[in-house]
């Protein structure tokens, strides 16, 4: 599989910072008001951690190399974007936890550049999704 | 066509100016020093993310500041052959490609640094053989394809890397300032970080401001660089070079643009 351009990691950090955005709007909404102190700020803290993670494989994940028995990178993409889309809907505030902490996984893995680790970490956003 | 003595000052003006424009970096300082600005809006417990991603900025700044000297120093020889000079060349962007070569950045495209590398190689020939003005087309026959590759390189960095920040820091403020809301019971305070808020947010205009110009800078530079290539037989023809006086002035309008910005 071809290294990741710049192009292509530029793609996969505007998905990470739209996810960023989507939690930020959820605490942000009569749902965030909802919540508790602790589930509130575990929910920012990884909205940080994800948008941070948008900076990071904008700067870094050039010429990072995708295991082809692996997540694609249109995988990665698309869990990314569904996962956005899921934290839109979700109604309980441990489902909304579970998924953007999954995308900090993911975000940790692509910056680290660890195929075994980014495979584990789609997979752990897929799951969060679907559970 | 033989060149020796026309009168080439469009061709001149048009990489003067082009070559004060690439050598205008301060982008690229801005873009290396982005994380710790962003420490601002970010709580404490997320800085050492910023702290590392200033550490691979700066090793990526090697990176920016070779496509920029590439460019300047190339401009600056078609300058000097326009003008029927000699070329003056110091090998920098050899010693930037070195270094940019031996970076952990290992698994960047290398055909970029290459292809600035290969405009090194050409600009010392140019040097050595005692270039003048009747080498000009050969110059340019040569240069053209790493130079397009060169700027191009660097406007994705701008398209994406500089402006890429802006969005992101555009989205940090926001959230920023919402917490802080939901936080201040003060109407005063609640006013004061209105203030704050709007303060940061012309900021990020400013800069975008600034990015869209220097954008717009490189992609003039390369097209006028290619239509020099694509006529590169016939330099002294008069609307050619009546064209080029054009892409010099468009240049140094959006040079204002992004110096006051």
């Amino acid at each position: 599989m071809a290294a990741l351009t710049s192009d292509q990691a530029f793609a996969l950090a505007s998905r990470f910072h739209d996810a960023a955005v989507a939690v930020g709007n959820y605490l942000y909404s009569a749902k965030g008001n909802a919540l508790s102190a602790s589930d509130w700020n575990e929910l920012e803290d990884a909205q940080w951690s994800i948008l941070n993670a948008s900076s990071d494989i904008r700067t870094t994940a050039v010429g990072l190399v995708l295991d082809e028995a692996g997540p694609s990178l249109a995988k990665l993409q698309a869990y990314t974007n569904r996962a956005r889309i899921a934290i839109k809907k979700v109604d309980t505030a441990k489902k909304a936890i579970e998924i953007a902490t999954s995308l900090v996984v993911l975000g940790a893995a692509v910056i680290s550049k660890d195929p075994g680790a980014i495979a584990s970490a789609a997979k752990g956003v897929y799951d969060a999704m679907e559970s | 066509m033989t060149l020796g003595c026309a009168n080439l000052t469009a061709i001149g003006d048009f990489a003067a100016t082009s070559s004060e424009a690439a050598g205008y970096s301060r982008l690229v300082d801005q873009y290396v020093a982005w994380p710790e600005g962003e420490k601002r809006f970010e709580p404490e417990s997320h800085w050492s993310q910023l702290d590392d991603l200033t550490a691979a900025r700066k090793t990526q700044r090697k990176e920016l500041l070779l496509y920029h000297t590439a460019i300047d120093d190339y401009m600056d020889a078609l300058g000097r052959l326009a003008a029927d000079a000699l070329v003056s060349y110091d090998d920098e962007i050899d010693g930037l490609a070195k270094a940019v070569r031996s970076t952990p950045l290992g698994t960047r495209d290398r055909s970029e640094v290459a292809a600035a590398a290969s405009i090194s190689k050409l600009l010392a020939k140019a040097v050595t053989d005692a270039w003048r003005q009747r080498e000009l087309a050969d110059l340019i026959e040569e240069a053209n394809a790493p130079l397009q590759v060169v700027i191009a390189a660097l406007k994705t960095e701008v398209d994406q890397g500089f402006a890429g920040d802006l969005d992101i820091e555009q989205t940090a403020i926001d959230l920023h300032y919402k917490r802080l809301e939901r936080e201040s019971h003060d109407p005063a305070g609640r006013a004061a970080a209105l203030e704050w808020e709007r303060a940061h947010r012309l900021d990020v205009d400013d800069r975008r401001r600034a990015i869209k110009a220097q954008s717009a800078i490189l992609a003039k530079i390369a097209r006028a660089h290619q239509v020099l290539y694509d006529q590169r037989d016939q330099l002294d023809d008069k609307e050619l070079l009546r064209e080029i006086e054009d892409y010099a002035r468009q240049l140094r309008k959006l040079q204002t643009q992004l110096k006051a910005a």
